[in-house]
């Protein structure tokens, strides 16, 4: 799947909690929650996330409840908006367990969020602003033993289901 | 609210039918249901307004086309696909109301010259909630979400500061308002060619009769452009000089057809 890339190394959570300034009361939460939103760093921002994060964590938080969270305080929470047509998600980090029910709650959030119109006829040649919606997001996936894998994906948001399946199957194999 | 919505819609197509008249009848019926707290009813009237409403920007989009005032009409287009979304995201089961402008929008729209746009980078650093006025906090939602409706009225985020990051040129913006110009076009210069819109409004004599178009590819010979110089902007539209794009084409210049259908006084 060529605009799936998969990396063996990634950030740790102390090093998130470090990077968004996270004060001490939280850095618990932040520890044990099996989804984790992490700072995007688009721009070299520390503190922004995509814009939309806050609809995205209600949206986790109603799902998940206690075992997801997002590693910012409250106060420093900002949220960077690039005006090109992609969704942006953002980043996350994610147990190994949690790893299956987020894929299919990001899944749910892209058809709510991308409900648009058809395209106007396939035998047109279409504008770019006029291409079907994509979406890109990363995701590092951990377990309890220290393997740790990292998948970037942007792409076609309609190859989300195929991407989620290649994404659970790549994490499973070894 | 419903029978009256449905009668309402019934007349929508009349020649002589009175927008501005009906949008005050109907806001006023939802503000009077937003004031008893009937939020079934207000929520209807509020689609019952959006429906009128983007009918009426449709209308007044061929209107702007027909005075070749092109990019206020793109601007407007643009306003009734954002109507359109949110009012579907509302209401999916009344798409019929508005899926003909829906199409006809985006088949418009395609037919702009525009391909470049400005696109912002923006950090929001504070927002607050368009429904109940509160702080947006990561942690304390206040249950309103952007884009539904609520007893009437439509969540949208008010942002109270913010940082201007940078601005990007790119192929597929955010905000299709943002086309990238050269001159103000009011002045009489033109930076774009409006070909195709012009021939679709001269021979287009009413916004409700539909068409629809296909494009294909042919090369043609560079004999048929007796003016052309290496140093001539390529006549296929890529942006790039003859000398740098087609002239190196062993099967000529490259051009798109398009092809119109029925709805139109003459094909072309």
């Amino acid at each position: 799947m060529e605009n799936l890339k998969i990396k063996d190394d990634t950030r740790s959570r102390e090093e998130w909690m470090d990077i968004a300034g996270l004060p001490e009361i939280l850095r618990k939460n932040v520890m044990a929650a099996d989804v984790l939103i992490v700072p995007s760093l688009m721009q070299n921002q520390p503190k922004a996330f995509m814009v939309g994060t806050m609809d995205l964590y209600a949206v986790l938080k109603a799902q998940m409840g206690d075992k997801m969270e997002i590693c910012i305080a409250d106060d420093d929470y900002e949220e960077i908006e690039l005006n090109s047509r992609i969704l942006r998600l953002g980043r996350f980090c994610v147990k190994q367990v949690a790893l299956p029910l987020f894929l299919s709650v990001l899944g749910a959030y892209i058809y709510d969020r991308l409900k648009e119109p058809e395209p106007v006829e396939v035998t047109v040649e279409l504008p770019e602003y006029q291409q079907p919606a994509t979406v890109s997001f990363t995701i590092a996936v951990e377990d309890t033993l220290g393997k740790k894998k990292e998948f970037q994906y942007e792409g076609p948001a309609a190859d989300y289901k195929q991407v989620a399946a290649e994404i659970e199957k790549l994490w499973n194999e070894e | 609210m419903k029978n009256k919505a449905q009668e309402i819609l019934s007349h929508l197509l009349e020649d002589d039918f009175n927008f501005d008249a009906t949008i005050k009848e109907i806001d006023a019926l939802r503000k009077s249901y937003q004031q008893q707290h009937d939020e079934e009813n207000a929520n209807v009237a509020w689609a019952t307004l959006e429906i009128v409403s983007l009918h009426r920007d449709y209308r007044m989009v061929y209107s702007m086309l027909q005075e070749k005032q092109y990019y206020d009409a793109w601007c407007l287009l643009e306003q009734i696909e954002i109507g359109i979304v949110h009012l579907l995201r509302n209401f999916s089961g009344i798409k019929n109301a508005v899926s003909y402008i829906e199409t006809m929008v985006r088949q418009l729209q395609s037919l702009y010259p525009y391909r470049v746009f400005f696109s912002t980078v923006i950090i929001v650093k504070e927002r607050i909630c368009g429904i109940c006025g509160k702080k947006r906090s990561i942690r304390h939602h206040c249950g309103h979400f952007p884009g539904h409706v609520y007893n009437g009225e439509l969540c949208i985020d008010i942002v109270k500061k913010a940082e201007l990051e940078g601005v990007d040129i790119v192929f597929n913006p955010e905000h299709k308002y943002a086309v990238a110009f050269m001159s103000d076009e009011k002045d009489g210069r033109k930076d774009y060619d409006y070909t195709l819109l012009d021939g679709i409004m001269s021979r287009w004599d009413d916004p409700y009769r539909p068409w629809h178009y296909t494009t294909k590819h042919i090369h043609k010979s560079p004999d048929e452009f007796p003016d052309l110089t290496d140093d001539s902007m390529c006549p296929c539209g890529s942006g790039k000089k003859y000398g740098e794009c087609c002239k190196n084409d062993p099967e000529g210049v490259k051009h798109v057809v398009y092809e119109f259908r029925p709805g139109l006084k003459e094909e072309i």
